[in-house]
């Protein structure tokens, strides 16, 4: 077990606390680095984190502060009762990840890095919530909020946000304040999101008679009619005014270089200022995938999903000016943007939310991903301030 | 052959069964004992800073495990020594200490230095170059140790991801394991054939056996001191653990060659100084390989008879063959046979 070497004592002075807090924060960095590391040994694709939830849980439970528990998709919760427990903070972050399993997750460290695929997005915020409570008892902190630490399941892609959803919907308690913890970027402070919307386009031919390019010469193939739908999609008119992008982010499709593709997948998303725009941009595509697949002979489905609707707070809000200050303290520049993180979720249902980035690197799927050690200190400090401040808010509604 | 399954069964453990590390801790305050983990390094900067931080935040920081954790260094030319420091293991390059002992290199020098500078009652020993290193590299080993008086060294073997055509798991080492090792302890040191992968970078034991035998600086470290631990102390004290999957570099061919040299020289220093006459008698000729059956270990015997045959030109129907055929080519004129 971790010792608690400083009993819940709060310097009156806030630099010499801040100075305290930095030095616990490091002498934690091994604790922290051990769980990335082993954190990392566990795959946790979207759908099959449960493995990586109960080593979050055995974590949890043994602390002896937290209350750790899970629910009916797996998320990993670790709730650390408040003096008052008038009110509830939700640090969270997600676990899965895209990564199959003939990924090697595994990490390297160097004397300033850590290197290795997920590392950035976001197997460092995992690690992060992971170590928490132990960071808490190495400062001697105790919160009169009740905090509760989420390690949220099925977050990517057609997962959907579905395991912030379901907490939300099944928690026991309101929900006052969330902090959503990222790798990158140390600075970062996301407290709004658009209006988004997610498709999967499929094009599908029949049978051909013949299997062989040569043979069926000049015929459609499934890739040519995803190009159509392409072209079709970019000939969309899209309004400045709500500022409005649709973006393809994938496509696939064939199986070989010597047969005509059967198949093609485009998986797109459409963002929004404004929430009115997104059906009409659907009937306009459906419109036409309908008329390339009449031309063409083949089946295009068109499936929907990931709908959220633009939500936010305003840099008035106590929660964002209090985020922005401890940013500016900590000696860097804040970066806001528009969050397509979980927040989207607690936005949409009027809780106060903000996601932050604990660290520099490089983010990215390959095993050239980074994170850097020095800057971490900082992010976790920023971390703590902020969890220390919220807790001692008076109020927190939007004014 | 029946002692040598009682052992299998009696002293080979799964690392799962020592979970439990606060109770290791426990037993640990209990007897009073420290517990120094050493790394044995040359140029293993891709590996040794997850592998010091994994160790220090969960058996130093979150559990009391070990009390020292250090890396004894060969000559690193790469920040070996730097990533180790900067996350909080002891550094020590070997050719400083010990300097009137002479300068020697190896991986054995670094064991040996190890006794020598380290702390702990038991020394555990973990190769650096594990990339999926985990605590139970350490606690698995630490288990038998501490929950049994008896047992005062212990090796780690592996899970080897390969079926036989028969789908049944050949239990076994590497290719200098099964090509040298093993058929030298069945015919020399039978009792040794237990040993599942006797070449295994990962070993623990109490340090005063260790301080008490001596320490080949290379290949022939791991060899030298399992028949030394068995000629001392017996097979009794010596345990082996599962640690289930280790992943780190293969060595191509003739690097394994120039390691079963070293060995082969080891041995035969050991051959010399424990066996009169090292003389091939039947008892030896049988060649014990293992088998598991999940966790299930046993040794499988094979008679191997190395029958031989006198020279050709010793046999008298040879010679009435040659003589045969000088005749016939003394007939002919021809000279060659």
């Amino acid at each position: 077990m971790v010792k608690n070497r400083s009993a819940d004592k709060n310097t009156a002075d806030p630099a010499a606390q801040k100075a305290e807090w930095l030095a616990g924060i490091i002498e934690s960095r091994e604790l922290l680095l051990g769980n990335l590391a082993l954190l990392s040994e566990y795959p946790a694709q979207t759908f099959y984190e449960k493995n990586r939830a109960e080593f979050i849980l055995s974590r949890y439970a043994g602390v002896a502060d937290v209350d750790p528990t899970t629910d009916r998709v797996h998320n990993a919760i670790g709730i650390i009762a408040g003096r008052t427990g008038k009110r509830n903070l939700l640090i969270c972050t997600h676990m899965d990840n895209q990564f199959n399993l003939s990924i090697d997750q595994s990490i390297t460290v160097s004397a300033d890095r850590v290197q290795g695929a997920g590392v950035a997005d976001d197997n460092l915020g995992i690690a992060a919530l992971t170590t928490l409570p132990d960071i808490f008892n190495k400062l001697g902190l105790r919160f009169n909020s009740n905090i509760i630490l989420l390690g949220t399941t099925r977050y990517h892609g057609r997962g959907d946000f579905e395991g912030i959803r379901t907490f939300l919907k099944e928690y026991p308690e309101k929900i006052d304040a969330v902090i959503n913890i990222i790798g990158l970027s140390l600075g970062s402070l996301d407290y709004f999101s658009l209006s988004r919307v997610r498709c999967d386009i499929h094009c599908e031919l029949q049978e051909p008679e013949l299997e062989s390019s040569w043979g069926r010469m000049s015929e459609c193939n499934a890739i040519l009619v995803a190009n159509e739908v392409i072209n079709s999609l970019y000939s969309i008119p899209l309004p400045k005014k709500p500022k409005t992008i649709l973006n393809i982010g994938m496509i696939s499709g064939g199986e070989r270089y010597s047969t005509v593709s059967r198949d093609a997948h485009l998986n797109l998303e459409i963002l929004s200022d404004d929430n009115t725009i997104m059906d009409h941009l659907c009937e306009q595509i459906i419109d036409n995938c309908t008329d390339i697949a009449a031309k063409n002979g083949a089946n295009i489905t068109c499936d929907f999903f990931g709908r959220h609707k633009a939500s936010g707070l305003s840099s008035s809000h106590p929660l964002i000016k209090c985020a922005l200050e401890t940013i500016r303290s900590l000696g860097y520049k804040p970066r806001t943007e528009y969050s397509n993180s979980q927040i989207a979720v607690c936005l949409a249902r009027g809780i106060p939310s903000i996601s932050i980035g604990l660290t520099e690197g490089l983010g990215g799927s390959s095993n050239r991903s980074f994170i850097e050690l020095d800057p971490l200190e900082q992010g976790l400090l920023q971390l703590i301030m902020l969890i220390y401040q919220i807790d001692k808010m008076g109020n927190l509604s939007n004014e | 052959m029946n002692k040598l399954q009682e052992w299998l069964k009696t002293r080979t453990f799964h690392y799962s069964a020592f979970t439990d590390i606060g109770a290791l801790v426990k037993l640990k305050k209990k007897k009073k004992l420290t517990i120094s983990l050493c790394f044995p390094t040359l140029n293993e900067e891709k590996t040794i800073g997850k592998s010091v931080i994994v160790m220090k935040s969960e058996l130093m920081d979150r559990y009391p495990l070990l009390d020292e954790i250090a890396v004894i260094d060969s000559g690193s030319t790469d920040n070996t020594l730097a990533i180790a420091a900067k996350f909080g293991a002891d550094t020590y390059v070997a050719s400083d200490y010990l300097k009137e002992e002479g300068i020697c290199y190896g991986k054995g020098e670094n064991l040996w230095k190890a006794l020598y500078l380290l702390k702990g009652d038991i020394i555990v020993y973990v190769d650096a170059d594990i990339s999926n290193i985990h605590p139970r590299f350490v606690y698995g080993l630490l288990g038998p140790l501490l929950t049994k008086p008896k047992i005062k060294f212990v090796k780690a073997f592996y899970n080897r991801p390969f079926k036989s055509a028969t789908n049944l798991t050949p239990a076994g080492g590497g290719r200098v394991t099964e090509i040298l090792i093993r058929p030298l302890f069945s015919q020399f040191f039978p009792e040794l054939t237990g040993i599942i992968q006797p070449l295994s970078g990962e070993y623990a034991g109490y340090r005063d056996i260790l301080t008490e035998i001596s320490f080949p600086i290379g290949y022939g470290v791991e060899t030298g001191m399992l028949i030394d631990l068995h000629q001392k102390h017996g097979l009794d004290a010596i345990a082996q653990t599962n640690l289930d999957l280790r992943i780190h570099r293969n060595q191509n061919v003739a690097s394994l060659g120039k390691m079963a040299f070293g060995i082969l020289q080891t041995f035969w220093s050991r051959l010399a100084k424990y066996k009169e006459q090292p003389a091939l008698k039947p008892e030896s000729l049988t060649l014990r390989q293992m088998s598991s059956d999940k966790n299930d270990y046993s040794v499988v015997q094979y008679d191997i008879k190395e029958k031989e045959r006198r020279p050709m030109n010793e046999l008298k129907q040879y010679q009435e063959l040659l003589r045969e055929a000088g005749k016939n080519s003394s007939k002919s004129g021809k000279t060659d046979k």
